[in-house]
């Protein structure tokens, strides 16, 4: 079970966004925040530019959708290219599309401990397929999204059963939660040819044609760490350690963690591992602190790193800890919490929590106080609403290729290019599975007490580890 | 049931035969009317609530002795399914008797440990083995799939001559689903069969007796820790069984379904059935297995209800079952505790009595 | 650091909240004769509204722990008039039942009010003393320490007040208190309202020690069962030992028997404390200080 506590923007990106854009040569208005105007182009969609060899390829100049574009035309863009054979029109009625109305699925925790994630989620989604609906018109202008929702309650077999009954109502999954669910649902996806975006951000879902994954996976993620511990933290030649959550969450870290060893060369002194649930973590911490951890990589969730650490303080163990993106909820850092985290650092992508400055983080604030219904914009709700970005993309291509039935979406993400998260997460290059770019940038953040928004985070720095490109995604 | 002497026929009266030769019936003939997934998935649910609840029952109505302990015998049979019948590839017939075997020697190692002990402390006990249950399925990644779970898609649902998952019969396909629904119903017929010759037998109404005065049934000779085991040994492996078809039902098994909300459901299903009954497990499998879909069906008719936050409404569909779950429990226990088979009982009274006087 | 002498302060602190929690199923069990799984969700509806009147309502942490403990008591004491008066006679897997649905209901109300987990403003910081290499932290001291109040509590009043010498009586033989005058039902009202008081306690420590108030800590709670197993189901005292017991075998396991035998899985140490439970309980069913004789046939 992971939360994913997402992380805001990155501030750097905009140079090459706007590059990019450049390169589109159309729709420099794209990037503007002003997210109210209705003639705005959809975000999240730019695409590649047409020199970008994955498109070039298979999508040629029909990548260009600039959907829901500022005619409202009923058609969607011409499609030039020749690899789409039949001749574009409306979309046929299929499963989850009416004709009028795209039915998107979510299967996430409702009930139990991770309820308010799922919920969170869901409302983030929501969020953008208001706007969507309400401002763009729809998908290409004229088809509103609607979300139909199952509940997983934190087990893999429930995701299952829930996923085979509302699959027949839904075009695509464009919102699950958890590294186990999305692990188990993974199979029936592939099986019924059906497309789904990731609930976790393991590197596993990279090279799948059912998945549309976004932001950096896991495995960059503790790279990247790495990275920043040995240049940044001037770490080489101290003793690093590990902590992990036992499921294959955190075996998908530890991957990255064991390459950059070899890359890198050094060896973990310790490896510590925990039950998800687990409240006491005085065994680990001594383990931790007899191996003489100078950096503990972690690889975890919130609850359990936060206990860990303050278990570590209490015994007068202060190690830097580096944790992947869901190692974090700012609730939890807040109060006496908080003295534990002083050597805390996060590995996420994108930029702070809350800052104007980023293109897709205004948007996301001004949305949320739109269409929220008095939601509060927190990180999860954010995750939700940026991973939608992805499932508007994939939709406006299927409808451009005319075609919304489950493998017309699958065929959709294999002819998208470059998608643009407005700096919400790295820019994501999709295309066929084995040619997909995932982003390799990571940004790091440090805890914070000083700040007072809901974010208890500070950017520190953006880095990119040299062998993050060097690592070979399975297929 | 009824200690008297009609109780000792397994059909004792016309009335009996005809309802129950009605029920077979209407049970055949439900796939050729009802085509429709939905309704298909209920029923399919609901016949593995009822192979396993049948099960509880002999060990709950049948001893009065309450496990918290039935999930953990769920899960050895679905992973008895997941391992040998998907991954092994074993035979429909195969693994499905291997699970009740395996389900019924667990039940019959742990059965004199916890049969020591009564009411409260075998609550405790069982929940304790529920736990201990979950930590095995996590750790035991060869067989389990470890806290990744395992696929139970692959296993064979074939009798040879016939497969559940595509059958077919001049002028009729029956669907995946449809399939399922004969297997499953076919078996919890037969644990009905199995639990209602219990009832009849020596044995029986020596659980009954035990039941009813422990020290009294000792005094007249009747060996209690024999058929006490015996009795959780048959209910472990009915709920072993119920487990494997849970697993192949649901394609997926992973550790944590086996936990004591599992349990305290199957109990809850024989309450408001009616404890002691062999109907009452069923007709509370066909009440309680299926109100969670049925209840998210017509939500929208249901305004305080809502699927995504904000939409209004007071609660999620998901919390609003699992309090009505909660309170239905409760108001049985407080107001029919003989359950729904009472109810139904009293109805067949008034209808004779409305018969016999014309 | 000595690796074993802060594995045993921190098995005695997890050991105490253990028996916070075991006291509230004892108290109830010690005058009716049943386990109230309710108790777990006692436990996480006494934290969520300590937080709800302190950081909510923005009152002294001290005040808000008191009004959280006078809410609880007022519903104890309306759930057991309501619904548990009138299964009194009825088998005790009835009762239990009902007392779990209770407790299905009140996560569910709980998850509805409150669906976040939220940090309990409470007044002990992160300072720790230091004696001879061993760290003892404030939220541990006061979790021993509350422990022992409200054990010594239960002490005093079950021997000194007049109440608990009629509970005492009721538990003894419900008929025979009933001749002497004692108002049964209302032994039963007190116990459940002292459980709703207790269960204040001990979700407030449990959120303390778990780093947030969450809906997990109904299920922590049961987690408290073979403390108040091992330490017989209607000894306060023996909650306590029970619990010191479980809390420091299952931290030692971690720190001692997980990393020598990895045969036992990843995290044997959350089942060990049921693993010693079903021993105790095949090898000396009255626990470590029960009176009541196990029914065993």
């Amino acid at each position: 079970m992971n939360q994913h506590v997402h992380h805001p923007a990155r501030t750097r990106r905009l140079v090459r966004l706007v590059a990019g854009l450049l390169a589109l040569g159309l729709v420099a208005a794209a990037c503007g925040d002003d997210d109210d105007d209705a003639t705005t182009p959809a975000t999240g969609e730019t695409t590649a530019p047409s020199g970008d060899t994955t498109a070039a390829t298979t999508a040629g100049p029909g990548d260009t959708t600039t959907s829901g574009d500022s005619t409202e035309s009923t058609e969607p863009p011409p499609d030039a290219t020749t690899t789409v054979p039949a001749p574009v029109g409306d979309p046929e009625e299929v499963d989850g599309f009416d004709g009028e109305t795209i039915t998107v699925g979510a299967v996430l925790d409702q009930t139990g401990p991770l309820a308010f994630v799922g919920t969170d989620l869901l409302v983030g989604a929501q969020t953008y397929w208001d706007f969507v609906n309400e401002e763009l018109g729809g998908i290409a202008g004229k088809y509103k999204v609607e979300i139909k929702v199952a509940d997983s309650k934190n087990e893999a077999p429930v995701a299952v059963q829930a996923y085979q009954q509302i699959k027949g109502d839904v075009v695509m999954f464009t919102n699950i939660l958890g590294t186990p669910v999305t692990k188990a649902m993974a199979e029936f996806l592939v099986e019924d040819n059906i497309l789904a975006i990731p609930g976790s951000l393991a590197g596993e879902w990279v090279r799948n044609p059912n998945f549309l994954p976004y932001s950096a996976p896991y495995e960059i993620e503790m790279i990247n760490g790495v990275e920043f511990w040995q240049t940044n933290l001037e770490g080489a030649g101290q003793t690093a350690c590990t902590f992990a959550q036992n499921d294959s969450y955190g075996e998908s870290g530890l991957t990255g963690l064991e390459f950059a060893a070899e890359k890198y060369g050094f060896e973990f002194a310790a490896d510590t591992t925990y039950n998800s649930g687990d409240t006491d973590f005085t065994a680990q911490v001594t383990e931790l602190a007899d191996a003489g951890c100078e950096v503990v990589f972690s690889v975890s969730t919130p609850r359990e790193q936060t206990g860990l650490m303050t278990g570590a303080r209490s015994l007068g163990f202060e190690p830097v800890f580096i944790g992947t993106l869901p190692s974090f909820l700012s609730l939890l850092a807040g109060g006496d919490n908080g003295a534990a985290f002083a050597n805390f650092y996060l590995v996420g992508d994108g930029g702070e929590f809350g800052d104007p400055e980023i293109p897709g983080m205004k948007n996301f604030l001004d949305r949320v106080e739109k269409y929220g219904d008095g939601a509060a914009p927190s990180t999860f709700l954010l995750t939700g609403y940026t991973a939608t970005l992805a499932a508007h993309a994939a939709l406006e291509k299927a409808v451009a290729l005319g075609d919304l039935s489950h493998e017309g979406l699958v065929n959709a993400v294999q002819q998208l290019g470059e998608v643009d998260f407005e700096g919400l997460a790295g820019n994501y290059t999709y295309g066929p599975p084995d040619e997909r770019v995932p982003p390799i940038e990571s940004a790091i953040f440090r805890f914070d007490p000083a700040k007072t928004d809901r974010n208890l985070l500070a950017l520190q720095e953006v880095v990119e580890s040299p062998f993050a490109k060097e690592y070979v995604f399975a297929g | 049931m009824a200690t008297d002497d009609t109780a000792l026929r397994l059909l004792p009266t016309r009335f009996s035969r005809v309802s129950i030769g009605l029920v077979v019936a209407v049970g055949v003939l439900v796939p050729f009317v009802v085509s429709g997934d939905f309704w298909m998935t209920v029923l399919v649910s609901a016949g593995i609530f009822a192979m396993g609840a049948v099960g509880l029952n002999v060990l709950t109505g049948f001893t009065g002795q309450v496990s918290l302990g039935h999930a953990f015998f769920l899960g050895c049979g679905a992973y008895t399914a997941a391992y040998l019948g998907a991954a092994r590839g074993w035979p429909l017939p195969l693994w499905l008797l291997a699970a009740g075997v395996i389900g019924g020697v667990i039940g019959g190692i742990v059965g004199p440990f916890a049969l020591r002990l009564k009411g409260n402390y075998l609550v405790v006990v069982t929940l304790g083995l529920v736990f201990i249950g979950i930590h095995i399925f996590e750790n035991w990644d060869r067989v389990t799939g470890g806290t990744n779970g395992t696929s139970t898609s692959q296993a064979e649902l074939s009798l040879g001559f016939t497969d559940f998952r595509s059958f077919s019969i001049p002028g009729k396909d029956f669907s995946e689903l449809q399939g399922l629904y004969y297997l499953v119903w076919i078996l919890a017929g037969l644990f009905v069969l199995v639990s209602a010759n219990i009832v009849r037998s020596r044995p029986g109404r020596a659980l009954q007796a035990v039941r009813d005065r422990d020290v009294a049934a000792e005094v007249v000779g009747i060996s209690l820790p024999r058929y006490k085991i015996g009795a959780f040994v048959i209910s472990s492996s009915m709920a072993a069984m119920a487990g494997a078809m849970l697993g192949v039902q649901q394609q997926f098994v992973g550790p944590t379904s086996w936990n004591i909300f599992l349990s305290i459901q199957y109990v809850a299903i024989i309450i408001v059935g009616g404890v002691g009954m062999v109907s009452g497990a069923v007709l509370g499998a066909l009440f309680l297995g299926p109100l969670p879909e049925i209840v998210e069906k017509y939500s929208d008719k249901l305004p305080f209800l809502y699927e995504v936050k904000g939409e209004g409404g007071i609660v999620s569909i998901a919390a609003f079952n699992e309090m009505l779950f909660g309170a239905l429990l409760i108001v049985f226990l407080l107001f029919e505790p003989r359950g729904l088979a009472a109810l139904w009982l009293r109805a067949k009274a008034r209808f004779r009595t409305a018969r016999s006087t014309p | 650091m000595d690796k074993f002498l802060n594995l045993l302060v921190a098995g005695t602190a997890l050991g105490s909240i253990y028996a916070l929690v075991a006291l509230g199923f004892v108290v109830v069990f010690k005058s009716t004769g049943t386990i109230n799984f309710a108790h777990g969700g006692f436990v996480l509806l006494g934290a969520y509204l300590t937080y709800n009147y302190s950081v909510t309502w923005d009152l002294p942490f001290i005040v808000a722990m008191l009004m959280a403990m006078a809410t609880m008591a007022i519903l104890a004491v309306i759930l057991e008039r309501l619904v548990l008066r009138k299964l009194v006679g009825q088998p005790a897997f009835t009762v239990i039942m009902v007392t779990l649905g209770l407790l299905i209901l009140i996560q569910q109300v709980q998850q509805s009010i409150w669906s976040t987990e939220v940090l309990l403003d409470d007044p002990w910081g992160t300072d720790q003393w230091e004696l001879g290499g061993v760290v003892i932290t404030q939220v541990r001291f006061f979790t021993v320490l509350f422990a022992a109040i409200v054990v010594l509590g239960f002490f005093l009043f079950f021997r000194f007040s007049a109440w608990g010498v009629a509970m005492r009586a009721a538990a003894i033989d419900q008929e025979a208190a009933l001749a002497q005058g004692i108002s049964v039902a209302r032994v039963f009202a007190i116990s459940w309202a002292i459980a709703g008081v207790v269960a204040v306690v001990a979700g407030v420590m449990l959120g303390a020690d778990s780093a947030s108030v969450n809906s997990t800590l109904s299920f922590s709670a049961l987690r408290a069962f073979p403390a108040m197993i091992l330490g017989g189901l209607d000894s306060p005292l023996g909650a306590i030992v029970g619990g010191v017991v479980i809390g420091v075998t299952e931290v030692m396991t971690t720190g001692y028997i997980e990393p020598n035998a990895e045969w036992l899985g990843q995290g044997f140490h959350s089942v060990m404390p049921f693993v010693v439970m079903i021993a105790i309980l095949v090898l000396k069913p009255t626990g470590l200080f029960g009176s009541r004789a196990v029914e065993r046939v």
